[in-house]
């Protein structure tokens, strides 16, 4: 009884429930994936299950990754596009990150014309939102994270 | 060169004395079948049968197989494009491209690839055409029909025989023969024979104002003939055929115009190396075929046929093929049996080059137009440029194609009754190598100040294997005067690849690799053509039932009536991709059902001063699809494009023997037919109405000699061989106008 008792007392905590394992995982984690929907008012234009993917560099810097993504019903071609280097701050269970004139860029090409303004988002162990403007046009992104 | 001409004339009869001292000396020996296969079965009995021997050959001028067109009913063999295009059709089925409904034999041996159809036939005694499934005796490609062509061998004469031929027509064309056949000895022979073609052509390229369908053609043939005992036969035979000509005289159809802008023409060269034995002991009959077929071609095509610089096609292949069939037939051991067994194998190898070079205008039109139609949605101030002038896509593939085949056929003989059931299994495998590659630099406007290279390639190997069961069941009854039959047999075209569509694929894994480099997917409309599993197709297969007659009422008169029906799955169709892409390719994407019905007659008489042959035909055939849907419509119900409902032939010759020194025989033929309709498309709203051509010929006849005058299309009916519709453009090929000509034959 005495060693079983040690024994348990000595074990790290773990957490018990499948929220708790993914709060855990959160604050541990420096690369998030997102599964969700970009609307884009101006073209009264959404896309349901977009990809994306925010990769934080040190604790202040942070890539938002868009995969395979349209803004507009008449575009033919989807897109993957990369938001370097916006600022970022990590909080107990939070992630924010906001930039401003951001030049994205598309195969590793940037993409002046189509800089980002007004970049504001956020990283919680559930989801991951933003809003911006990309070369004006505005666009939000609301996604679960996956885990 | 008229004056030369009759001088020759005149000392080539300078010989004879007088017409009473003349035989037919332009008939050749009674033919001997005994080497051949089909004679061997119950199948020329038993099934619809033409034979165009010796006379007929020479009096409907038949030079190559696609002459027997119309003559033998139901047989369509269209002469259009280039001499690689031999497209068959017979019964309502056929295709433009893949593997043929018609198996074609020379001497027993088979022509593995149909790109060797189309050649000069020379000293052929000769054409049996065996209409309906050579099923169990001849497998692979004959789900329509054999057509077995039987040459001349020095040991079919007693002496030396020298044969030429000089002619001159229309179109400044030039045909010339000549062969020898000596028999040395009673069991050796030997014969050698060749033959040059030349014509300016017909069709005009209004770019450049030349000639588009000229052409060379040369050959020669040596043949060993042997009997080295009472029961052996050997022969040796190699054949060796080049032609070189302009190709592809393709009009637009809205302006009846020639002109595009960069050359076409196609260069074949085929060596036909080939053994034959045959050992008759007792009844007994053993057929040795081993032959090697080697064909080297060239050929080259502005692929838009427009005088805009879009893009090109060539495409090499450099093939050999090894074959080897065995035959060996029992006879009657009790006096209701008789059998025959054999057993066939090949192997093929085809290495192929097949580069789509997309010019400027093509780059601009079909790459970057489609491009930045997309882009420009988006991004509208900006737009993709491709640095080059030209961008080849380059494409090597190297097929494999090895077969083997057993067959068996049992003949049941109950008085006037005969039954025979046939069964063959065939076994192929066919296996594909390709690599296929673009590159090039672009630049995106948008976001690039620079050109960067992007690479496109795609590699790999592809096998497939088919079996085919192909059983024969077939039923007839004897009378002093007629064989009625009938029948029920399985045919089959062979499986394979599509080369011609690696460039879509290529062109649509570019754009895709091009978008990628740009961080862009691109959504590929049709992404059929987008998979390389796509570029196999299956065999096709068809059941013919068939009911029929063979007359011969009186001498000389032999009448064929027959009707049949056939089932057609999987059918090879060509499906294009949707757009302004490039390519075609073959789908077992159909099925159909043909019923039709055949008649022949033909006639010989001979009387004291005049004999005459007389040769009729008719063919019908209503040949529908019963499942067709290419994703762009459903053409159920719709007739198959590109074979005629009807083909009919009608010829007469009459020969008067003069009692004169200086003329021994006057002869005049004449000769209509009439095809069509030809429905050129699946959706059937574009056709050739039937059209009907005369021919006529007068022969001025001597011991050794003959003179002919000869027409062709004598009323100069215009007419389309072909019809196809490529990037939205409507294009068509028209019938040889009228022809007039003169030949000189020599038999001595």
């Amino acid at each position: 009884m005495t060693l079983a008792a040690l024994i348990a007392a000595c074990s790290p905590i773990t957490p018990d429930t499948p929220e708790e394992q993914q709060k855990a995982a959160f604050e541990e984690a420096t690369e998030f994936t997102a599964c969700g929907r970009i609307a884009v008012p101006s073209q009264t234009f959404t896309l349901d299950s977009v990809r994306v993917e925010a990769r934080l560099r040190g604790t202040t810097t942070i890539d938002i990754y868009l995969y395979e993504v349209t803004f507009s019903p008449r575009m033919p071609v989807r897109i993957d596009m990369v938001i370097p280097d916006a600022d970022c701050t990590r909080t107990k269970g939070r992630v924010t990150f906001t930039g401003n004139g951001i030049e994205p860029t598309m195969g590793g090409n940037p993409v002046a014309r189509y800089v980002v303004t007004d970049l504001q988002g956020a990283i919680t162990p559930d989801s991951l939102t933003f809003t911006t403007a990309f070369g004006g046009m505005t666009c939000t992104y609301h996604g679960a994270l996956v885990w | 060169m008229r004056a030369k001409v009759f001088i020759l004339l005149s000392l080539l009869t300078t010989s004879p004395s007088s017409a009473e001292e003349v035989t037919d000396s332009v008939v050749l020996p009674a033919i001997e079948v005994s080497a051949s296969r089909l004679a061997q079965s119950a199948m020329p009995r038993q099934s619809g049968l033409s034979i165009i021997d010796n006379q007929l050959i020479e009096v409907a001028q038949i030079t190559t197989p696609k002459d027997v067109t119309s003559l033998v009913p139901g047989v369509h063999m269209p002469d259009y494009g280039s001499a690689m295009t031999s497209s068959i059709y017979i019964r309502g089925m056929g295709s433009r491209t893949g593997e043929p409904t018609l198996g074609m034999v020379i001497d027993g041996v088979p022509l593995l690839d149909k790109n060797m159809y189309d050649h000069t036939m020379q000293d052929v005694k000769q054409i049996q055409l065996l209409r309906g499934p050579g099923g169990s005796l001849y497998g692979r490609n004959t789900q329509g029909g054999v057509m077995e062509i039987s040459t001349i061998l020095p040991l079919d004469f007693t002496t030396q025989h020298i044969r030429g031929l000089l002619s001159r027509s229309t179109a400044n064309s030039i045909r010339a023969q000549a062969s020898v056949y000596r028999p040395e000895r009673p069991d050796f022979g030997w014969g050698l024979a060749a033959h040059y073609r030349h014509t300016d052509g017909f069709h005009t390229n209004a770019y450049n104002n030349r000639k588009v369908d000229y052409g060379h053609e040369a050959g020669g043939r040596l043949v060993l003939d042997a009997r080295p005992s009472t029961e052996w036969r050997v022969m040796g035979t190699v054949n060796a055929d080049w032609v070189q000509q302009g190709a592809f005289p393709y009009a637009a159809a809205a302006t009846d115009i020639i002109a595009y802008n960069r050359p076409s023409g196609y260069e074949r060269l085929v060596i036909r190396p080939a053994l034959r034995a045959e050992y008759l002991h007792d009844g007994y009959k053993f057929l040795l075929n081993a032959s090697h077929q080697f064909m080297h071609d060239d050929m080259h095509m502005d692929q838009d046929y427009t005088t805009a610089d879009i893009f090109t096609l060539r495409q090499t292949q450099q093939q050999h093929s090894t074959s080897l069939d065995a035959f060996f037939y029992a006879p009657r051991i009790v006096e209701w049996y008789e059998w025959a067994f054999g057993v066939s194998t090949f192997v093929k190898s085809n290495g192929m080059e097949a580069p789509v070079t997309f010019m400027r205008e093509g780059i601009e039109t079909l790459i970057l137009a489609n491009a930045n139609n997309g882009i420009q949605t988006v991004f509208p101030e900006d737009s993709l440029e491709i640095r080059d002038d030209e961008l080849p896509i380059e494409s090597h593939f190297s097929f494999l194609n090895a077969g083997t085949a057993a067959f068996h056929q049992s003949q049941f003989h109950f008085g006037r009754w005969h039954l025979s059931a046939g069964l063959r299994l065939d076994y192929e495998h066919a296996r594909m190598r390709y690599m296929s590659m673009a590159d090039f630099d672009y630049r995106f406007t948008m976001m690039m100040s620079y050109f960067k290279t992007v690479h496109t390639e795609i590699s790999g190997n592809h096998s497939v294997y088919f079996l085919q069961v192909l059983p024969r069941l077939a039923l007839s009854y004897d009378t002093p005067h007629a064989t009625t039959y009938g029948y029920v047999a399985k045919g089959y075209k062979a499986g394979g690849y599509n080369p011609q569509i690696f460039s879509t694929i290529t062109q649509n894994k570019l754009m895709n690799d091009l978008a990628s480099d740009m961080g862009m997917h691109l959504t590929i409309a049709d992404t059929r053509f987008t998979d390389v599993a796509i570029t196999s197709y299956k065999p096709e297969t068809a059941w013919t039932f068939e009911l029929g007659t063979h007359l011969t009422p009186t001498t000389g008169l032999s009448l064929d009536i027959d009707a049949f029906h056939i089932r057609c799955r999987d059918q090879q169709v060509t499906v294009f991709p949707t757009g302004k892409t490039t390519g075609r390719m073959m789908a077992n994407a159909a099925r159909s059902r043909i019923w039709g019905t055949e008649a022949a007659l033909q006639y010989r008489w001979h009387a004291a001063r005049w004999d005459g042959l007389t040769a009729c035909s008719y063919g019908f055939a209503d040949a529908r699809f019963t499942c067709f849907d290419d994703g762009m419509g459903d053409y159920a119900g719709h007739h198959i494009p590109y074979a005629p409902r009807h083909t009919a032939y009608a010829l007469a010759t009459t020969r008067f023997r003069l009692k004169s020194r200086a003329l021994h025989f006057l002869s005049l033929t004449l000769k209509a037919d009439r095809t069509g309709r030809i429905y050129w498309n699946e959706q059937n709203d574009c056709s050739q109405p039937p059209y009907n051509l005369l021919g006529a010929t007068i022969t001025f006849e001597w011991q050794h000699t003959q003179f002919l005058l000869w027409g062709r299309n004598l009323t100069d009916q215009p007419y389309d061989v072909f019809y196809f519709r490529s990037m939205n453009n409507d294009f068509l090929q028209r019938g040889h106008p009228r022809e007039l000509g003169i030949d000189i034959r020599i038999n001595l």
